[in-house]
């Protein structure tokens, strides 16, 4: 049993105007751990705290209890200055007996002053039993891998090496520039696609601190936060590179909608992309073109609005009406995505520019005349109330963009998550291109559709945080955690006790526990890098042989006894 | 069905697709006793009855043996459920366990309340349809009423509690070593009766997703605590909510460990089937 | 030498990142994380500004404030971020390259070092001027308003910590600054003379953040939903979008988040009380982001919300004061229809911060260059002024925050550049 010394605040009276510090300072005295009872007006204000801890020292305890208010007002204030005096965090307790119990209780101090016995005592009890976790740390490689060369990386790759990181690029294909490189103009400053990607091949071509690998095919990745090692194919040959972050920029792909609208059988049905193909190479003719949008998206299959179908849209037909003199442009369409200023003001624009728009619903969608060729589509204006006939000779589809086929096993070699329609998926909205996996960010398409723009902007953002990662020498597994100071340890494996049941691999969330056999029997092994001590396996574990040492069974029970 | 199982049992000894064949067998005195079948003549002393778990003996066994050792055993619809379940946790070798599976008549399914007396892969008899537990008027009877009127009957009940512990040794499941309950900051030891009645809710909270529905711990229990009865509300809420049923496949998870990302079930509300239960029985 | 290594060598000046929300904190974080030192002002007493004042989130469902108080813990207790609440940036001058700022710290009366919360101060003072500005304060303290302060004197009496010194002036911090990341955000506008609306007529008719207010668990009513005229429990809700949104008599911008703003709050209703009707009028229903469509189908499809594409020509309280007549034009269905709603709400009415922030005289606030509508214009090429969320387009939590954080990677490249 532990020495403790017991620091009891009054609050300035916000506290012993309801309990009663004589009952408690009696009932602390009679246990024989306690060694010191120290009562004050304001332990945050009012306390030299220099003198606490010699006061602490002096009357040899181990451990600090401390009843006072909640850790989220101020009590943490007091736990963090007693760590600048050199007393250690696992040893220090709080208990709140201002806001959970005198501020509560006012009208009944009597039962509030045993409901502060009670907290005291089970403050002690939590004390006496808690434990520490271990940690560790490794080594950071302090350079970063981007899977992808689409402007998403390039402007993540720019970013970090222009930060003086080195920078491996990995692509699929041969040239970098991803979805790009097929577009002719960009919306919405209409910006000829190779001046935006111009600055970004250049450095990719002229910064010593990038290496550019085309045609490579990641086989495997191992290794934690701050330590991946990624095995790839490159060249026919087998090569790995060490990484402390990897940025997954793997954009996306088009849909082609086969079957729909007679496309791939009618031969005047093309979609956005081999209408920017046509534009780049100058065999597109049309005066009367009809834009379909929401073509195998938000519909059963697909229940997702791409984001970008409707600009690329409004680029194009804009496009048409403003070069093609005489020219007759429709979008027909369930709604236009424009949401935002400039988006709104580009949808402006093409109104004004003489495009016309016709709204369907999705249980009439518009129906193609025309058997080799589309000479008209039919479509019942849901606005008007009227079934119109226009005339066409180039029916345009707005397809969505779709994940890529391997996302789901890449997903699983870099142990991040695919949302349900298979783009990758960030751990929470607040931190949008952060994955499960400290030290894996998502960004650009792969993430979710969105323009070449806003690739560019979460290339960027992504490499900032990166940056925070490779910063560092070394990363302790305790300092993963998106609440400094707040997290408790890691889980931890008695293994004598284990059975190798494998219900902690199956509860945990971030994938941090995995069955190993050894000498004959099957144990299960925590990896702090990932456990973020969150418990689920803790509950799962049948006989307790899984715990979080700050959090364990025995501090818990005791606690129990304490209250009951 | 006897012949039938001898039969494949000797086929398996003799074509040494298994090391033993583990099963029940009469012995000299007449006595039935677990035996491990290693020639085929033996096999003539075989019997089916009485219903016998044989799940955890066997699971010893194979922990005891050699790596390539592997064990046939003859086992009913819950006893393959246990196998299965224990395969899940890692317990037994799936390529190291053979069984041949052999159905419970209709009577015996009456007496365990089982409604699934056969196991998946059947071997040699008839499958039968089994009883539905929450026809059984006794079932029922321990169902009904709010919350604390079960709480109040359960508690009684348990109250009678001697902590022999012969539920936990006996169910195919309790396979922890060491054991929550023979751990001092949740059951004191040489207690009676058990501290309210945490020892039970413990373990039918730790069996929750995995008990079989077997009835050996009811079996077991010296002063009649229908335990059994006390497992079988999880089981159905799992299966009706969840669509998870205990034993049937070793690739299937329990829902309770499905990964934290998985969209929660936000519904709070008691499950279906108990309010359906409620209305009938105060009409 | 990398980028922040010759940051911290050469000790770059610190980066003035103007307003403390999403956006904000997260510039800052990033900024700090990465060594360069940060100065974050805030206009009010409270970091954590519009995300702050929200229940949940979409399309997670997830609770607003948690997640964002995480984050304005970290940045009050950065080493390398100085905090400024109840300040604005006065002055902003560029000399001979060197960019410096004059902020203006408001006078905290109540030092939220000193405070303990107890609220004693608040029971004393007759104007009722002291309140918490918010209910998830970091940390956590009262305000005093000094409009209605009559300057008697009974909180510094009374307070037990002597947090209170009404003698405190403004105070003017000089300092000079490397860049400047606006991150103003929005807030709501004033839409009383669009008359159809009927802004401002009839206690029913709110605007979608004095609701989330009005319905937050945490707020006013603990989640429970009733009239603010009466007390009665509702049987029909109106959400009217783009209530001076896409109106080029005000807003001509959409604003972007005021569709899934809508469908959250609607599916918050049905989920706190299923006998309340959700009816949602819409012009285009934007809902463009992640599981945003889906979102939006679930509400409509399982929780029985209503979608009429049509904006109410008229929205009146009707003469017996019970109820709000919504006339509109069901555009689908081409039938125009008058019908009585309890509540109705307006959604859209929002703008960035800096078109409401015109300074009442020259030279008490510095700006930036915006837009008509109050958005940053940001310079192309070499700049020092950076701007991210709702104050440079509209955007949500998630946009913002990427925004956020490539401005703080676009002053890091610019950092290293200069080395």
């Amino acid at each position: 049993m532990a020495n403790i010394s017991v620091f009891l605040c009054k609050c300035f009276g916000e506290i012993d105007n309801t309990i009663n510090f004589d009952f408690l300072r009696e009932e602390l005295s009679k246990d024989p751990s306690v060694v010191l009872i120290s009562i004050v007006d304001s332990l945050c204000l009012e306390t030299d705290i220099e003198k606490t801890v010699s006061q602490i020292r002096e009357s040899n305890s181990d451990k600090v209890l401390i009843a006072a208010c909640s850790t989220l007002s101020r009590g943490n204030l007091v736990i963090e200055s007693l760590i600048k005096e050199g007393v250690e965090r696992h040893k220090i307790g709080l208990v709140d007996i201002r806001e959970g119990c005198a501020w509560i209780h006012g009208d009944n101090p009597e039962d509030a002053s045993k409901k502060a016995k009670d907290l005291i005592n089970m403050g002690i009890a939590a004390l006496q039993h808690k434990d520490m976790s271990d940690d560790m740390s490794v080594t950071v490689h302090p350079n970063a891998l981007i899977i992808g060369a689409g402007p998403a990386g390039l402007a993540a790759a720019m970013s970090l090496a222009r930060t003086g990181f080195k920078v491996n690029l990995l692509e699929r294909s041969k040239v970098p520039g991803g979805m790009l490189k097929l577009i002719s103009r960009c919306y919405p400053d209409n910006d000829d696609a190779s001046n935006k990607l111009g600055p970004y091949l250049r450095e990719v071509e002229n910064n010593p601190l990038i290496t550019f690998y085309p045609q490579s095919k990641i086989t495997s990745v191992e290794g934690d936060t701050g330590n991946f090692t990624v095995h790839f194919s490159f060249q026919e040959k087998d090569s790995f590179i060490q990484a402390g972050v990897i940025i997954v920029a793997t954009g996306a792909k088009i849909f082609f909608p086969t079957g729909l609208y007679g496309y791939g059988e009618i031969k005047n049905v093309i979609n956005q992309m081999e209408f920017e193909r046509q534009s780049l190479n100058g065999s597109l003719e049309t005066k009367k073109p009809v834009f379909i949008q929401c073509v195998g998206a938000r519909n059963r299959e697909r229940p997702y609005c791409s984001t970008i179908c409707c600009p690329i849209s409004l680029k194009n037909a804009s496009r048409i009406a403003e070069d093609i003199p005489g020219a007759s442009v429709f979008i027909l369409h369930r709604g236009i995505m424009t949401p935002g200023n400039t988006l709104e003001k580009y949808y402006r624009d093409t109104l004004s520019s003489g495009v016309q728009f016709i709204r369907f619903e999705e249980e009439q969608p518009p129906r193609i005349i025309g058997s080799d060729y589309v000479e008209a589509v039919e479509v019942y204006d849901a606005i008007t109330g009227i079934t119109r006939k226009i005339e066409t000779d180039l029916v345009v589809l707005s397809t969505p963009l779709v994940p890529n086929n391997d996302n789901v096993q890449l997903a699983e070699m870099l142990d991040i998550e695919v949302d349900r329609y298979g783009f990758f998926s960030e751990i929470y909205p607040m931190h949008p291109l952060e994955t499960k996996t400290d030290g894996i960010f998502i960004c650009g398409s792969a993430r979710w559709p969105v323009s070449s723009d806003h690739s560019i902007l979460q290339g960027k953002a992504a490499a900032m945080k990166a940056v925070s990662y490779l910063r560092q020498s070394k990363i302790a597994a305790s300092t993963l955690s998106r609440v400094p100071g707040l997290k408790s340890g890691h889980a931890r494996v008695v293994p004598e006790s284990c059975t190798g049941c494998g219900n902690c691999v199956a509860a945990c969330p971030f994938d941090a526990c995995h069955i190993e056999k050894l000498e004959g029997r099957y144990i299960s092994i925590v990896n702090m890098m990932k456990c973020k001590a969150c418990g689920s396996c803790v509950s799962v574990c049948p006989n307790g042989t899984m715990q979080i040492p700050e959090h364990n069974y025995r501090m818990v029970g005791e606690m129990i006894k304490m209250a009951f | 069905m006897l012949e039938k199982t001898k039969n494949i049992a000797r086929q398996i000894l003799e074509e040494k697709k298994a090391s033993a064949v583990f099963g029940l067998m009469r012995n000299e005195w007449n006595i039935i006793q677990p035996h491990l079948f290693e020639d085929p003549a033996g096999l003539a002393n075989l019997v089916l009855e009485p219903k016998w778990l044989l799940a955890k003996l066997a699971m010893r066994i194979l922990r005891s043996s050699p790596e390539n050792y592997k064990l046939a055993v003859i086992c009913r619809g819950c006893d393959e459920r246990a196998l299965i379940e224990l395969i899940k946790r890692n317990q037994i070798e799936k390529e190291n366990l053979l069984t041949i599976g052999i159905a419970c008549s209709q009577e015996q399914a009456a007496i365990c309340l089982c409604d699934r007396p056969y196991p998946e892969k059947l071997d040699a008899g008839e499958k039968v349809s089994g009883v539905d537990p929450f026809q059984d008027e006794r079932v029922r009877k321990f169902l009904i009423g709010n919350d604390k009127e079960r709480m109040k009957r359960w508690a009684d009940m348990l109250k009678r509690c001697i902590k022999c512990y012969g539920c936990r040794n006996s169910c195919p499941i309790c396979i922890c070593e060491p054991c929550k309950l023979e751990d001092d900051v949740w059951v004191q030891r040489g207690v009676v009766p058990a501290e309210t009645i945490t020892f039970h809710l413990i373990r039918a909270f730790h069996l929750s997703d995995t008990c079989v529905a077997c009835g050996a711990c009811q079996e077991a229990c010296p002063v009649n605590i229908p335990l059994l009865y006390l497992q079988l509300g999880m089981r159905k809420t799992l299966r009706e909510k969840y669509g998870y049923e205990a034993g049937l496949d070793p690739e299937t998870k329990s829902p309770v460990l499905s990964s934290a990302f998985e969209k929660p079930d936000t519904d709070r509300e008691f499950p279906d089937w108990i309010n359906s239960l409620r209305e009938e029985d105060e009409s | 030498m990398t980028g922040f290594e010759h940051i911290q060598k050469t000790g770059r000046d610190a980066v003035l990142v103007v307003g403390g929300g999403v956006a904000g904190i997260t510039a800052s974080l990033d900024l700090a994380d990465a060594g360069q030192s940060v100065h974050l002002v805030e206009s009010s007493s409270y970091l954590g500004g519009q995300v702050s004042k929200l229940d949940k989130l979409y399309p997670t469902d997830h609770c607003a404030f948690c997640p964002l108080w995480t984050d304005v813990k970290k940045c009050m207790e950065h080493p390398l971020i100085t905090v400024h609440t109840l300040s604005h940036v006065k002055e902003l001058n560029k000399e001979n390259g060197n960019y410096s700022a004059v902020i203006l710290r408001g006078p905290h009366y109540i030092d939220e070092k000193k405070c303990i919360f107890c609220g004693r101060c608040e029971k004393e003072c007759p104007a009722a001027a002291i309140h918490p500005d918010w209910e998830h304060l970091y940390p956590p303290s009262f305000v005093i308003d000094e409009t209605l302060c009559t300057k008697c004197g009974n909180c510094t009496k009374i307070c037990p910590s002597g947090a209170i010194d009404m003698d405190l002036k403004e105070e003017e911090i000089s300092l000079p600054v490397s860049d400047v990341i606006w991150a103003t955000g929005f807030k709501e506008a004033n839409i009383n003379h669009l008359k159809e609306y009927g802004s401002g007529t009839h206690p029913d008719i709110m605007t979608s953040m004095e609701f989330e207010e009005w319905t937050s668990e945490a707020g006013t009513n603990r989640g429970t939903i009733i009239k603010r005229s009466d007390g009665a429990i509702p049987a029909n809700i109106a959400f009217i979008q783009c209530a001076g949104a896409r109106d080029l008599r005000m807003i001509p911008s959409c604003s972007a988040v005021c569709c899934m703003h809508a469908f959250k709050q609607a599916e918050w209703v049905k989920r706190r009380d299923k006998r309340i009707d959700c009816s949602i009028f819409y012009t285009d229903l934007r809902t463009v982001g992640r599981d945003y469509y889906r979102y939006s189908l679930r509400d409509f499809e399982d929780a029985n919300i209503k979608l009429v594409r049509g904006r109410p020509g008229l929205i009146h309280p009707l003469p017996s004061g019970n109820g709000i007549a919504v006339q509109f034009e069901n555009t689908i269905t081409q039938k125009r229809e008058i019908r009585k709603f309890d509540i109705v709400i307006l959604n859209g009415n929002i703008q960035p911060s800096l078109i409401q922030l015109r300074p009442a005289q020259p030279g008490s606030m510095a700006v930036p260059r915006t837009d008509k509508e109050g958005f940053v214009i940001e310079e192309s090429g070499e700049t020092s002024d950076f701007a991210c969320g709702f104050g440079l387009e509209p955007a949500d939590v998630a946009d913002s925050v990427i925004q956020a954080s490539a401005a703080a990677m676009r002053i890091m490249n610019k950092a290293s550049d200069q080395r």
